[in-house]
């Protein structure tokens, strides 16, 4: 057993190790083991022997010290031979390092018994050499028997157990000592072969040893565990051999064979044991024929082995069988077939019971006599009727009432009295307990050997339970064919070879265009084919067949539902069933009114999934235990839960959660009344309520939660980031805007239907208000200067910003009634969702009282300017005058002064006084004081006044001024003086560039500057201007020049000129406000001033917007040279 | 006789005054501007040139310079208007002007600083 297992579990691996290991079998290793603990005692023993004989031979010492070697090297190999033992006995391998101790160890014992050669080598003694070599090869011969097994052990020990021996004999010169050695040598040689070959014959013999070995002790142990099985077998079990002699048995049989328990005799065979068996006496019945019994038992086993069924007296039953085995031996086994005797006798039992039963119910006989009364009625006739068995006797049968069962009572009366016989004619008669009992009745009428009649034999079958099964069974299939016909769907029944038996009246309908084949015997394909043929099937045209092949294969097995449209619309269900007796019913409903309704909801689901996929918003809708039941894919679209994941059945938390939004940081919806109240705690509520979600930081959702009736929600994602985002731009704009509105200098306000809606703080200033709020909601028109109501009304503003917006002067009002200057600019725009003006309102008090300031300044400047040229212009008359009247007073103190040189001279000074008053009378016009008044005005005069003015002047510095103006001009309105400064100031700056553009041509000579040529061109003429845009009627416009020869004004500068302070003139020639006064002035007017560069130099253009037309027709322009005056 | 030429855009100023000249009994030409006095001095030598300042054409003051460098001892008297004389003896004297007469004339003085010139 353990060596199977061992064996098993732990065969040597050949591939480990050493190659020599693993040959080594355990087979080797055994032999090995026990021939080696036997040759180990040899050596010392000879040793022993050798050393007493040498005694005295060779040296003492070196005897001993080989004797101990010897020894030792014996002693060494216990061990070894102890280690082989322990892993032999385990079935381990040799292990590697094992068998090179043990080479090892061999090698050492022969180079023990070498080195005592040499030492008991005694040179001349011959006897002695002989000795030792035939006692040394013979050590060799017990090596090789020893070690054969192990031929490397051998070859070690040998080697050097041989050749010191042998080279000292070869090397001696004796003839006989060389021939010694040589054959010793050889000898030993051939022993190393013998053992090599020994060693192969040893390993393959102990190895089939050991096989064999264990191949024993596996039989043993199947062995054994068949008798195991055996024994724990319920049934007895014993082989026989060919003999007859038991070899094998279990338990149970040895308990039949001995049932004390001792232990079977050896020679016990197949009669011996059947005869035990039936002396035992536990054999039922077999008392005083027990030889008999075991004769027929061997004659059963004879006859073929039959099984013999054995009672005991126990009450037990034995089924004894036999088996012939291969090699003709018995295997008997005796089962326990108790159970199955007992089974079987109440199996018999009941078949006695059933044949009493059947028996019972058999027929009566009863006889008539030939008066047709009753003679004799059987004993059964009481059992079936209740009734006495003399209720009938004596009474004539045609008296018996026929109780219900008139026709067959008159079928049977007149047989009799035609003296027919009759069969079967079915009766019922009541019992006694009102029941009726149902029987056939046979007769046939008795004659008598002469032909007489002797009345009528007959038999009664009772059929009542036949009667009443089939009338039960009328009722069931008169209540089935109700229950048919009450179904509101069609009904079909085919029997088992698929002809329709049974059909309701509804069936028709549900085989249109074949109601005609609905009769008895057709089949299911032939009422299909009725209906796909006349086209009462929808959709099938191009398919007929292939759809009644279909029909007709689920018919063969109609387990499914099946449905079918007909033509008119209807959809049919088909329900097919097997009966139990192999027919099919079908059941056809109408399932119409279903599909309509099945399809009107898939479309309107589809309809309803389109509209929530076409949502712009996220959807989910949440059962009563807040887990998901739909959702759009818009939620997915707007980047909500990433991608794919089925959110149906998700808990709302956790979907909330998978956002990435932390619950903590789902804040309410603006609008909501309980701020701070928790997720659960709304949905607890089941009001509506909103909330916000943030997705770290990178999307706001907006959630609109809907309660639905069922408990559930309605959950709307909006994705708000943008509309955040814009919101706080907006607020962050708005602030910046509300800032720059609050900060600027100027009154913004915003006016809606006349009122103030916004007012800033300047305004609030400049209106003299406390707040801004004292302001709000006031009448505009309230804070304007009743002169400006109309043009406020009128004025209309502008749809948005422009760079030349038009701006309204204006007196406006403060609060406590002062007044003030202002210019307002208005841009409609819309305030809160209304039409609004944005008024911007500036403080022109302050401007326009320094511009007037100004404007007076400059006329004063420029008068001052003028003073100097006036002096002269005014010292030129004086001077004649003085010389006149010196020249006259001197010659009359001389008294040389004639009446005509008088008359000269005073002729001179009233001329140049009358000169004088003229330059004066141009002075007046130029300074008499304005006074604001507005008028409308000759403006020809004033540009002739201008010219006139400096003309003489600039004539002096030889600057020529030619004017070309109509002699009849339209009118302009403002103020003459102001236009004539304008004109004056052109001139002047036009005399300038005249000389420095002189000047410059003159540095380069280094001669003082020779102003000759210089012009001045002023003209003026009327002309069309542009389109008024209320009437639309051309505007005049009246057109003044003011060109010059000095050059132009640089391209860089032209846009400038008009700046005030700026001045291309040297320092302290020029204020450089003169062209700013002019533009002032000239807009004032409503008219414009520009300048451009023309051939020779600047041209400055001022129009003027006519007031009031000439009162005829502008004449050409004259050519007045005035120059030359 | 001594001639004097008078420089003045001016003719009823130069008509006047070269009357009143001549009844001082000197011989008197008269010239309207700069550049046809100059010619006057080129073709006579005069003995006193008197001139005004501020003439069209080459004025009064181009005039003195060029007379100064072609004629450097022909005395010249300035008439002007000018109201600022006062402290300027020096940069007239510069100029080669004998003398500067303030506009209106008097008469009186005229004759006494051409006869001054004369002697």
């Amino acid at each position: 057993m353990s060596v199977t297992q061992h064996r098993d579990s732990q065969t040597p691996n050949p591939d480990t190790e050493h190659p020599y290991a693993v040959r080594l079998t355990r087979a080797q290793m055994i032999a090995l083991t026990r021939q080696s603990r036997v040759s180990n005692i040899v050596p010392p023993i000879n040793s022993v022997i050798l050393g007493i004989l040498l005694w005295g031979n060779v040296p003492t010492t070196a005897l001993i010290v080989w004797v101990a070697l010897v020894w030792a090297s014996s002693a060494l190999r216990w061990p070894i031979y102890r280690r082989f033992d322990a892993t032999v006995a385990l079935g381990h391998g040799f292990e590697p390092h094992w068998w090179k101790i043990w080479v090892a160890v061999h090698f050492a014992a022969g180079v023990a018994w070498g080195i005592g050669s040499i030492i008991l080598f005694t040179e001349g003694d011959f006897l002695i050499q002989a000795y030792l070599v035939i006692f040394v090869l013979g050590m060799g011969a017990g090596a090789t028997a020893s070690f054969a097994p192990f031929f490397p052990a051998l070859v070690a020990y040998l080697v050097p157990l041989t050749i010191p021996i042998a080279a000292i004999l070869v090397m001696q010169e004796s003839t006989e000592s060389t021939v010694l050695g040589v054959s010793g040598f050889v000898f030993l040689v051939a022993l190393v072969f013998l053992g090599r070959t020994a060693n192969r014959g040893f390993s393959e013999s102990f190895r089939l040893g050991v096989e064999n070995e264990s191949l024993t002790r596996g039989l043993k142990l199947t062995q054994f565990r068949l008798e195991g099985a055996l024994d724990s077998m319920s049934d007895a079990f014993g082989l026989f051999d060919s003999e007859d002699n038991l070899i094998e048995m279990n338990d149970k049989f040895r308990q039949l064979i001995s049932p004390e328990g001792s232990e079977p005799a050896q020679s016990m065979t197949y009669d011996l044991f059947i005869r035990n068996l039936a002396e035992s006496g536990r054999i039922q019945d077999l008392a005083g024929r027990a030889e008999s019994w075991v004769e027929e038992i061997a004659q059963l086993r004879r006859a073929g082995n039959m099984p013999i069924e054995i009672a005991m007296v126990d009450g037990t039953w034995l089924l004894l069988s036999n088996e012939p085995t291969d090699d003709g031996g018995t295997v008997t086994t005796l089962s326990d077939i108790t159970d199955m005797k007992r089974h079987q006798v109440d199996l018999s039992e009941s078949e006695q019971r059933f044949r009493d039963f059947t028996s019972a119910a058999s027929d009566w006989v009863w006889e008539l006599d030939a008066d047709s009364r009753f003679a004799h009625v059987s004993g059964r006739f009481t059992e079936v009727s209740g009734r006495p068995s003399d209720f009938l006797l004596g009474r004539k049968i045609h008296d018996l009432p026929s109780e219900g069962a008139q026709d067959e009572w008159n079928r049977l009366v007149a047989a009799m009295d035609a003296r027919q016989p009759f069969r079967n004619i079915p009766m019922r008669r009541p019992r006694e307990n009102g029941e009726h009992y149902h029987f056939l009745i046979n007769g046939r009428p008795i004659f008598g050997e002469s032909g007489q009649f002797l009345g009528y034999r007959g038999t009664g079958t009772d059929i009542t339970a036949t009667v009443l099964a089939e009338e039960r069974a009328r009722k069931a299939q008169s209540r089935l064919f109700d229950a048919i016909e009450s179904i509101p769907a069609g009904f079909v029944l085919f029997d088992e070879m698929g002809r329709l038996t049974l059909w309701n009246s509804r069936a028709p309908e549900y085989f249109p265009g074949a109601s005609s084949r609905i009769v008895a015997g057709s089949t299911f394909e032939t009422l299909m084919r009725g209906s796909a043929e006349n086209g009462a099937v929808a959709d099938i045209s191009d398919r007929v067949e292939e759809w009644i092949a279909s029909q007709a294969a689920w018919f063969e097995n109609p387990n499914e539902r099946r449905e079918v449209r007909f033509s008119d619309g209807r959809h049919v269900q088909l329900l097919g069933r097997g009966t139990t007796d192999g027919g099919t019913v079908c059941v056809m409903t109408d399932i119409t009114d279903i599909r309509l309704g099945q399809e009107e909801l898939a479309e309107k689901t589809t309809l309803l999934q389109a509209t929530l996929e076409g949502m712009g918003e996220g959807l989910i809708v949440l059962d009563a235990d807040l887990c998901a039941v739909l959702s759009n894919t818009r939620l997915d679209r707007l980047a909500v839960f990433g991608g794919d994941q089925d959110l149906v059945g998700r808990p709302f938390r956790e979907i909330l959660e998978s956002i990435g939004a932390d619950i903590g940081q789902i804040t309410d919806a603006p609008g909501n009344l309980e701020p701070d109240k928790p997720l659960d705690e709304r949905l607890a509520d089941g009001l509506p309520f909103q909330f916000e979600i943030t997705r770290t930081g990178r999307q706001i959702m907006l959630v609109r939660a809907d309660p639905l009736t069922n408990g559930g929600w309605v959950c709307v994602f909006t994705d708000i980031t943008a509309e955040r985002r814009a919101v706080a731009a907006l607020e962050e704009s708005e602030d910046r805007y509300r800032r720059l509105i609050e900060a600027s200098p100027d009154m913004i306000a915003v006016q809606a239907q006349g009122r103030f809606a916004f007012v800033n703080a300047a305004g609030a200033h400049l209106l003299g208000a406390a707040s801004p709020d004292e302001l709000v909601g006031r009448r505009v028109l309230d804070f304007v200067h009743p002169d400006n109501h109309e043009a406020v009304r009128s004025s209309k503003p502008v749809s948005g910003f422009h760079n030349d917006m038009e701006i309204h002067e204006f007196r406006g009002l403060r609060v406590d009634g002062s007044t003030f200057e202002g210019e307002a600019t208005g841009i409609e725009f819309a305030y809160q969702g209304e039409p609004a003006v944005l008024v911007i309102i500036r403080d022109i008090s302050d401007r326009k009282f320094a511009q007037a300031q100004l404007i007076q300044t400059s006329k004063l400047a420029l008068l001052g300017e003028m003073a100097a040229s006036m002096a002269h212009e005014l010292n030129q008359p004086l001077n004649i005058i003085r010389m006149a009247a010196d020249a006259s007073l001197i010659l009359m103190e001389e008294n040389k002064a004639d009446m005509e040189s008088h008359r000269e001279e005073f002729d001179r000074i009233s001329k140049q006084s009358e000169r004088m008053a003229d330059i004066i009378n141009h002075m007046r016009v130029f300074s008499r004081q304005e006074d604001g008044s507005e008028d409308n005005f000759n403006p020809i005069e004033c540009v002739d006044a201008a010219a006139s003015m400096v003309r003489e002047q600039y004539r002096l510095d030889g600057v020529e001024v030619r004017t070309a103006l109509p002699k009849v001009a339209p009118r302009v309105s403002g103020q003459p003086i102001r236009l004539e400064q304008v004109v004056l100031n052109l001139l002047a700056n036009a005399r300038d560039a005249v000389f420095s553009h002189k000047e410059m041509l003159a540095d380069g000579a280094g001669d003082r500057p020779r102003i000759e040529g210089g012009l001045i061109e002023v003209s003026a003429f009327v002309a069309n201007g542009q389109n008024d845009p209320g009437t639309r009627e051309r505007l005049e416009e009246l057109v003044i020049n003011v060109s010059d020869n000095g050059g132009g004004i640089p391209e860089e500068d032209l846009n400038q000129v008009f700046e005030p302070f700026f001045t291309t003139k040297r320092a302290g020639q020029g204020t450089g406000l003169g062209l700013a006064i002019g533009f002032s002035i000239i807009s004032g007017m409503g008219g414009t001033i520009s300048v451009a560069n023309g051939a020779r130099g600047a041209v400055f253009e001022i129009r003027l917007p006519v007031a009031e037309p000439a009162a005829t027709a502008v004449p050409e322009i004259a050519q007045d040279s005035a120059a030359d005056r | 006789m001594a001639s004097i030429l008078i420089v003045d855009d001016e003719p009823e100023a130069t008509a006047t005054l070269s009357k009143f000249l001549e009844t001082r009994g000197y011989q008197t030409e008269t010239a309207a501007n700069g550049s046809e006095a100059l010619e006057r001095v080129r073709a006579i030598q005069y003995d006193v040139v008197m001139t005004d300042l501020r003439m069209p054409g080459m004025d009064g003051a181009d005039f003195l310079a060029r007379v100064r460098l072609e004629q450097p001892e022909l005395p010249v008297v300035v008439m002007t208007g000018h109201t600022n004389l006062e402290g300027q003896d020096d940069v007239w004297a510069r100029a080669g002007v004998q003398a500067v007469l303030q506009k209106p004339l008097n008469l009186r003085e005229v004759s006494e600083i051409i006869h001054e010139l004369l002697v």
